[in-house]
């Protein structure tokens, strides 16, 4: 009898995190985590992710302006308006979606970009994890784009030669001197799609494996941490796993139980050794036949 | 990913209807971060002349400090975005302990000290 080998899937964040995550971001502090005494004090190590955040300059910048900017120009005024977008917060396209969805022309696919398009229309990335590439959010915040909001229909109905109800045909631009490009010819005043993203923030943030040091202190119950990370060597990114191979599952609890819960196989005797690392996507494809197990515990724990 | 869902998503504005706000991120307090300020008040431009934001309006009067229900931090008070997001994160990192320790009885204990937002 052989053993079959398990592969477990990430399908997202447990409530239990999910809470965890809403209540810090809610309230911008950590959450009163009990101490032993009421009275107590001590220094935790560990290892555990750290974003990091950056703006995004150069080429990709120019790029990202590049692709909002032609979603902006090709969405349909005539469905429910021509949005403009103050705020886009993205992840990288997974490579699960890329065969849905289509770079404009003069465009090659990137998954850093926020916008492709899908039947004709710009489709926001809505990817929730980077897969087999490092953990990244982009966010683009635009202030200028909500007051185009309104200056640019205006643009519009002022437009001398317009006789229907059509927008300015701002063109889309296929190189970021096009953004630069005066638009003479849709109103009487002068306009320039880079004034989109004047005062405009791009900030790229990555996840990183981080060495912290936290020191807690609680003065009659008090909560006090001070947290410092190890910022003087280049962190390693987190690539986050989208499958983890195993625990095994023994062919006659598997016959029985075809959805058994990863804790069944405890229960086996014989089982195999335990892996020294998790086997993640194509490495757990790889290695089906790898006659070693994880302890799922340690998957939960490390699921984020 | 947790912290993705929160964070992502999309504001748009479109002439003449309110902001369309489809992202958590709004209902953090990286909204009170400098860069994302000017959001707060949650409508476009034409409706911020037409209809004044009551709570603005409270805050302006009275300064933020004012102890009403209304009473806000006043927008762009909580600092740089890039920062915000990075100690938020660190946050929320650290306060994953207080769930794995919650099953203990805690009673009268204030707030983590340091709010990076």
């Amino acid at each position: 009898m052989g053993r079959q080998n398990t592969i477990y899937q990430f399908i997202g964040p447990s409530h239990t995190v999910q809470n965890v995550a809403s209540a810090a971001l809610g309230l911008g502090q950590i959450l009163p985590i009990p101490p032993p005494a009421a009275n107590a004090s001590w220094v935790l190590e560990f290892w555990g992710p750290a974003l990091h955040c950056s703006d995004v300059l150069g080429t990709k910048r120019n790029a990202i302006w590049r692709n909002i900017w032609n979603a902006f120009n090709s969405s349909n005024p005539l469905n429910g308006g021509q949005p403009t977008y103050p705020l886009l917060a993205w992840v990288p396209w997974s490579v699960v979606d890329q065969p849905s969805y289509f770079p404009d022309e003069n465009e090659t696919f990137d998954a850093d970009l926020p916008f492709y398009r899908k039947d004709g229309y710009p489709i926001l990335s809505s990817s929730t994890m980077a897969l087999n590439t490092s953990a990244t959010l982009f966010l683009a915040i635009m202030p200028e784009m909500l007051s185009f909001s309104l200056t640019g229909i205006q643009v519009e109905v002022d437009a001398p030669n317009a006789t229907t109800l059509t927008f300015c045909d701002y063109k889309n631009a296929s190189t970021v001197q096009d953004l630069n490009t005066t638009l003479s010819d849709c109103g009487p005043m002068p306009w320039q799609a880079s004034a989109a993203f004047q005062q405009a923030t791009l900030l790229r943030c990555d996840l990183a494996s981080t060495s912290y040091s936290a020191a807690f202190r609680y003065v009659n119950g008090t909560q006090s941490i001070q947290i410092s990370t190890n910022t003087t060597e280049q962190s390693p990114l987190v690539t986050p796993a989208y499958t983890v191979l195993g625990p095994e599952i023994p062919d006659d609890l598997n016959f029985n139980h075809t959805y058994s819960p990863p804790s069944i196989q405890n229960a086996t005797a014989g089982r195999p050794k335990n892996c020294s690392t998790l086997l993640s996507d194509k490495q757990a494809h790889e290695n089906l036949d790898k006659d070693c197990i994880f302890d799922p515990a340690v998957a939960q724990l490390l699921s984020y | 990913m947790a912290f993705n869902q929160l964070v992502q998503g999309s504001v748009t504005a479109t002439f003449g209807e309110p902001i369309n706000i489809s992202t958590t991120i709004m209902e953090t307090c990286l909204a009170q971060t400098d860069e994302l300020a000017f959001l707060q008040n949650g409508t476009s431009m034409q409706y911020m002349e037409a209809a004044r934001n009551l709570e603005t309006a409270v805050n302006e009067v009275d300064g933020w400090a004012y102890p009403g229900l209304a009473s806000t931090a006043p927008t762009g008070a909580r600092g740089r975005l890039r920062s915000a997001l990075e100690d938020v994160f660190q946050n929320f990192t650290l306060s994953l302990l207080a769930e794995r320790t919650s099953s203990k009885t805690s009673e009268d204990r204030s707030l983590a000290e340091g709010n990076p937002c």
